[in-house]
């Protein structure tokens, strides 16, 4: 399938209200969305989920030949995938640019900046090394793909433990998990990107979504969008910058990059403890023997998902709880509270976001106009 | 067949679980487990397709299968086969022609029987995608031990052990067969025997569906 396009009328829109201080879901230029960490049975297997967004990382290990000019280290390998299950305009085992942008990016965050003690990997020189394989698979695409699989790869690589080894003169003995307890891999620091879009060049979103991150990306009708872009911020957890990288517009002003980065590394740290604390918690269950499986991902608050949970927009007066009390009032509501109830409505504490008038004349339509439109 | 009736009635199969609409981006999806095995399907389409891949009579279906880690092999492609001529035999794809019917399978865990549970999960995800369909199906398997005797929903340890593994799918209508895959050596008698106990078997994966299609359709209306 083709790629999805924006409508005029909906990059004017998003631009437009992001000039006046708002967000579609409501949120301030600097929240996230909700972050939720999974782990699987195995080790080294995680799912991520930052709002819609869903990536699953599997951790594999096997025992290769060193590279000949490091006979010392072992071999780390990311590899990501976008299938048609992440939106339906990708195609199955074709290399996107995406891809290969993620690909980069996440090498650049966990290979180039040293995080994993590669020495460590190492179990005879210049003949056997561990070969960590990260795979990365993208289960579902709303925005923000590097954040979530830098996440994902970050606590599937923290989550991993590797066979122990034991070596005898010439020969290696690897033991099975049950044999002897598996060895965590050694990570020096944590770092994590997260992902700013940066609109009329002077405002950063943190955590854009999927609609967010196509705007600012692409041009406007009128003149070529000059002034939009994404930035990603790689940090570890001690504040320090291991990746930067900026697609999209130039930058007249560095203020801008210093505030991305004084957000990232909140941010950052935030994350990176967050994923220390679960994994300290799943190690802790899985030594009482608690059965730890993806099954447990499987929920019932789907169910409401055709009512409500589909678009998630925010509206300013309006609030799903306080439906019911305008129905009584007016029966032309009614018709539109109707429609209504297939979002998920939440009064926004910030000011107007936007507007609804219900007409009269039985016009099902919502009409959604910001607040300063004249025309 | 001459089956012992009370033998038929005496079988539990592995729990199962499931949600829908667990991706925004597809059609329909559904992720579901079967004991400790876990799957997730997304359904896109009927969709645009490249010329050369389109049919004039009917909906091209492609089904891509993923495995956790590690490299795509042919396992992945022989699990493909299976569940595309599953999924063509139900679907009404000459209700959608010119088109194409994407099929993606994510497994999460595998602790024996993922190809059972991942035609399971496809015929839940393409119920919630809402293409019409012939019938559904029901995928269910049984393994013949050391002694010869046929278990229903193996472990993964009987799994792994067994003489041979026989998997049926049934369609919901007649509960007559559509797929039939096995492993390993087994008498003509025992593979009647265990079709016509995984057939009785099937009601149970039915009636799951019937449940969980209540379940989201009370919210629907």
């Amino acid at each position: 399938m083709r790629d999805l396009f924006l409508s005029n009328c909906e990059k004017n829109f998003i631009q437009k209200i992001v000039s006046e201080g708002h967000r579609l879901d409501g949120r301030n230029y600097n929240e996230s969305r909700k972050l939720n960490i999974t782990f699987g049975s195995d080790y080294g297997s995680c799912i991520v989920t930052l709002g819609e967004t869903k990536v699953l990382a599997q951790v594999t290990c096997e025992v290769v030949q060193p590279k000949q000019i490091r006979p010392n280290e072992g071999i780390l390998y990311i590899n990501v995938e976008i299938s048609p299950m992440a939106a339906p305009q990708f195609e199955a085992n074709r290399q996107t640019d995406l891809l290969v942008y993620m690909n980069r990016l996440l090498e650049k965050c966990y290979k180039d900046s040293k995080c994993i003690d590669l020495e460590s990997l190492c179990i005879v020189v210049e003949e056997k090394v561990w070969s960590i394989r990260v795979d990365v698979k993208v289960i579902n695409h709303d925005g923000n793909l590097v954040e979530c699989a830098s996440i994902a790869t970050l606590s599937s690589l923290a989550h991993f433990k590797r066979p122990d080894i034991t070596r005898s003169g010439d020969s290696v003995i690897i033991h099975t998990l049950s044999e002897k307890d598996p060895i965590p891999t050694v990570l020096f620091h944590y770092p994590v990107c997260s992902t700013f879009a940066i609109y009329n060049s002077d405002i950063l979103l943190s955590d854009p979504n999927f609609l967010e991150e196509s705007v600012c990306t692409s041009s406007t009708e009128e003149e070529s969008n000059i002034n939009g872009g994404l930035l990603v911020v790689g940090m570890n957890q001690y504040k320090e910058v291991c990746l930067l990288d900026l697609t999209g517009a130039a930058i007249y002003n560095t203020n801008i990059v210093h505030k991305a980065i004084m957000n990232a590394a909140d941010k950052c740290k935030d994350i990176v403890d967050l994923v220390k604390k679960l994994i300290a918690s799943d190690d802790n269950l899985r030594q009482k023997r608690v059965k730890i499986n993806f099954s447990d991902i499987i929920t019932t608050e789907h169910k409401m998902s055709l009512c409500k949970k589909d678009l998630n927009i925010k509206l300013k007066n309006y609030n799903v709880d306080n439906i019911t009390k305008i129905d009584d009032s007016d029966e032309e509501m009614e018709k539109n509270c109707m429609e209504i109830s297939k979002y998920d409505v939440v009064s926004a504490a910030i000011q107007h976001t936007a507007e609804m008038f219900s007409k009269k004349g039985g016009s099902k339509w919502i009409e959604i106009s910001s607040d300063s439109d004249e025309d | 067949m001459d089956v012992d009736e009370s033998q038929l009635k005496d079988f539990k199969l592995k729990p199962m679980k499931c949600e829908f609409n667990v991706l925004s981006k597809s059609d329909g999806s559904a992720i579901l487990s079967q004991g400790e095995t876990v799957v997730i399907v997304s359904v896109n389409g009927p969709l645009d397709i490249k010329m050369q891949s389109q049919s004039i009579e009917k909906a091209t279906l492609e089904v891509l299968c993923c495995s956790k880690g590690g490299k795509p092999c042919v396992a992945d492609r022989y699990k493909e086969n299976i569940i595309k001529q599953t999924c063509d035999a139900a679907l009404l794809s000459n209700q959608y022609p010119r088109t194409g019917i994407t099929i993606t399978v994510q497994e999460l865990e595998d602790c024996g029987g993922l190809l059972p549970c991942s035609l399971n999960c496809a015929c839940l995800a393409l119920i919630n995608s809402g293409l019409a369909m012939r019938c559904v199906f029901a995928a269910v398997t049984c393994v013949v031990d050391e002694q010869g005797d046929i278990v229903l929903g193996p472990s993964k340890e009987q799994l792994d052990t067994a003489r041979a593994v026989l998997n049926f799918v049934f369609d919901s209508r007649d509960k007559s067969l559509m797929t039939g895959f096995t492993e390993g050596s087994f008498s003509e008698d025992t593979y009647k025997e265990a079709m016509e106990r995984c057939r009785v078997a099937s009601d149970l994966v039915f009636a799951f569906y019937r449940d969980i299609v209540k379940q989201y359709s009370k919210i629907i209306a």
